[in-house]
């Protein structure tokens, strides 16, 4: 079954990849002087033309343009001629530098990355090397980190290297990285999409980024993680559209020893409809999984069998000053490297879903009463896993002001229930703009934390922060806590400057100690480590 | 090997690179909040000015930047800006991104790029980054977004229609 599935995702690579390859079409004029020649002899072959004279001539026939510069319709038919030029290499990048001494860990490293883009009528690439590791008490190795090379044409876009890509709500299949968390799904290896009216197919094969660098993966020496997929798209009309994948996925499984090697198998199917309709919208989606290596998933999915499921709703309703947007996620055995399910959770610290084991609903209320550029947000969220029954609650109210010449403030209360631990927390961030040039912020935070059988402990943190228009800015951030941490510390202060000469270079410069933490980005977190030192990092780009 | 050869690229790179000058920015193909797809193709054809704005769920910076960016293309529309919203938002936090422009009207229409692709072209690795591209070069870019940082971004948006050049843009600094 598994082989065959292979055999099919393979052979529909290869028939998606032979017609873009073979049969992209050549719209281009041969080169320049083509195109000059051409526009001398239908401009009535005047001499002594310059470029904008002749391209007047060539599309706008000697018309005036009386209005601002540059005149639109000439720009527009320029435009037009620079699409029809012979392709030109264009290419860009950015380097960074960066220096961190870190007492905790007794970490000082010197890391760099040079990232390169380059463009080539249908073809584009970026090349990545680097070490950075944006923990400072973490190192990576200086390696070829990402290469990708990318073909378009009309309906074709076939992409060989790096590449992430989601699939519905990622149930199945969601690869992306984030650099400020030093989190990365992508895979290597080829994607081709194609796209024709309302249909679109994307097949996908590849494994994951070596991580020669993971210690547990490379003493193992077993660390393949493959993917080979395919989805389908299809617009029925204006308000529905539906989507079907199928998925197979094989990785080393947890248990996983050099004298013992031990492959997961996986196959995903699941589809998913979306449907709008006015103000209205909804989507749901549903995976099935099914394990290859029925051994080992029983010895861990012993609950309604050892397969897996996911379903996901989203149902949303914007009215004339809010909307209110509800979702419903149960997952179960779904967990696998190249996926990553919506978490339903708002509080930054648990933005995580299990997606071997989750179930939750939750609702987001947005509401504009004013209209004046303020808004008020509510939002509750309720979720509990199969095999732990214990509920976690959270519920989260925030404002917004208008802009009041220049003075803006947020406030935003959350409080969280779990059966250990309770959090109540209250945030006020505040922003004055001083004149032109100067500009002040603030930002107080008060947290109350219980802990099953301990005393509360409250947590405070404050900042301050001054800019000089883009070019400068300080920061200075405190943190207390009543309970003090493992290290014996209960406050933390951590100084930030930046320098901005320019948009094309950045100097950052900060030292201090900051407490250990979660560090949450686009419903990712990971706990960055306890930090007592300096970091120091140039950027540049070009 | 690749250490050496990277090394000694990055030193060349370092000591040749020119800065102010216009880049091509990078093509794309994306979907709006009702599944319509537009290129970058499409929106330089469209407007003489293309403003670009990388935005994500909860960035407190990237929603107060919109406020007076809201200001600006009121103003400046009419004179060919074009301002679209990129949202870097992946399918984990992807529901809350309707609800906010909804709710709070604001005219611009909102791409999607869940897994972030063309955040990566236009090297984005935070919200917000703001680009304004002209007849397909990016003649201005800002990254982040602090208090008292808009007046810049105007001052390259009026530059922009004006026709002012990046090195020109720079210098109204």
């Amino acid at each position: 079954m598994v082989s065959a599935f292979r055999a099919v995702g393979a052979g529909l690579l290869v028939l998606l990849l032979t017609p873009a390859t073979l049969f992209a079409a050549d719209d281009t004029v041969g080169s320049s002087d083509e195109i000059w020649s051409m526009m001398y002899e239908e401009s009535g072959g005047s001499s002594g033309s310059t470029v904008e004279e002749a391209i007047r001539k060539f599309y706008w026939e000697g018309e005036e343009d009386l209005g601002t510069y540059p005149p639109s319709d000439l720009w527009d038919r320029n435009f037009e001629l620079r699409r029809r030029m012979p392709p030109t290499l264009d290419w860009s990048g950015r380097m960074d530098f960066r220096y961190s001494d870190d007492d905790i860990s007794g970490i000082e490293k010197w890391e760099k990355e040079l990232e390169l883009f380059g463009d080539f009528g249908r073809w584009d690439a970026m090349f990545r090397f680097s070490d950075i590791n944006n923990f400072a008490s973490q190192e990576d190795p200086f390696r070829w980190e990402k290469a990708r090379i990318r073909f378009r044409d009309g309906k074709w876009k076939v992409t060989a290297g790096s590449y992430g890509t989601t699939w519905g709500k990622g149930l199945a299949v969601n690869m992306f990285e984030s650099k400020i968390l030093d989190f990365d799904n992508e895979a290597e290896g080829i994607k081709a999409e194609y796209e024709d009216g309302p249909g679109r197919v994307e097949v996908i094969y590849g494994w994951d980024k070596d991580r020669k660098d993971d210690p547990q993966e490379f003493e193992i020496g077993n660390s393949n993680k493959e993917i080979l997929g395919a989805r389908g798209e299809y617009k029925v009309n204006k308000q529905l559209s539906v989507g079907a994948s199928a998925v197979n996925v094989q990785f080393p499984g947890y248990e996983n020893t050099v004298d013992n090697p031990q492959h997961l198998d996986y196959d995903l199917v699941g589809g998913d409809v979306s449907y709008r309709e006015g103000d209205f919208t909804a989507y749901y989606e549903y995976q099935t999984l099914r394990r290859g290596v029925r051994d080992w998933a029983s010895s861990l999915y012993d609950f309604e069998g050892t397969d897996g499921k996911a379903n996901y709703l989203n149902v949303g309703y914007f009215g004339d000053s809010y909307s209110l947007v509800g979702e419903y996620a149960d997952y179960q055995g779904l967990d696998h490297p190249f996926n990553t399910l919506p978490p339903l959770r708002r509080w930054q610290e648990a933005a995580t879903a299990d997606p071997d084991d989750f179930v939750g609903y939750g609702g987001l209320l947005t509401w504009n009463p004013f209209n004046d550029g303020s808004y008020f947000q509510f939002s509750y969220e309720q979720d509990y896993k199969r095999e732990l029954p214990e509920p976690h609650d959270e519920f989260g109210v925030s404002y917004f002001s208008p802009n009041y010449d220049g003075f803006n403030w947020i406030i935003a209360h959350w409080q969280v229930y779990e059966k250990f631990v309770n959090h109540d927390q209250t945030k006020l961030t505040l922003a004055q703009q001083l004149s032109d040039d100067h500009s002040v912020g603030m930002v107080l935070e008060r947290e109350e934390v219980h802990l099953d059988g301990q005393p509360t402990s409250i947590d405070y943190i404050g900042e301050l922060d001054y800019a000089f228009r883009s070019e400068f800015g300080a920061s200075y951030l405190y943190e207390r806590t009543g309970a003090e941490t493992s290290d014996g510390k209960n406050e933390w202060r951590i100084w930030e400057f930046k320098y901005h000469p320019d948009e094309d270079q950045e100097w950052h410069l900060s030292f201090g100690d900051r407490r250990e933490g979660y560090v949450c980005s686009g419903g990712i977190c990971r706990l960055e480590p306890a930090f007592d030192g300096l970091k120091a990092e140039y950027l540049r780009r070009f | 090997m690749i250490r050496l050869f990277a090394t000694l690229l990055m030193v060349m790179v370092l000591l040749f690179a020119g800065s102010a000058m216009a880049k091509p920015a990078p093509e794309f193909e994306l979907d709006d909040l009702e599944g319509d797809t537009y290129s970058l193709d499409d929106l330089v054809e469209e407007h003489d000015v293309v403003l670009i704005d990388f935005w994500e769920v909860g960035c407190i910076p990237c929603n107060k930047l919109l406020v007076y960016l809201n200001e600006y293309y009121d103003e400046l529309k009419d004179d060919g800006l074009g301002m679209y919203i990129i949202s870097r938002d992946t399918s984990l936090t992807e529901s809350g991104v309707e609800p906010f422009f909804k709710t709070n009207k604001y005219p611009w229409k909102v791409l999607r790029d869940g897994d972030q692709e063309v955040s990566k072209d236009y090297g984005v690795k935070a919200s917000p980054a703001t680009f304004i591209i002209v007849d397909g070069e990016i003649v201005y870019q800002h990254y982040g977004y602090s208090n008292g940082q808009e007046e810049e971004i105007y001052e390259a948006i009026k530059g922009a229609l004006a026709g002012e050049d990046l090195g020109e843009l720079e210098e109204r600094k």
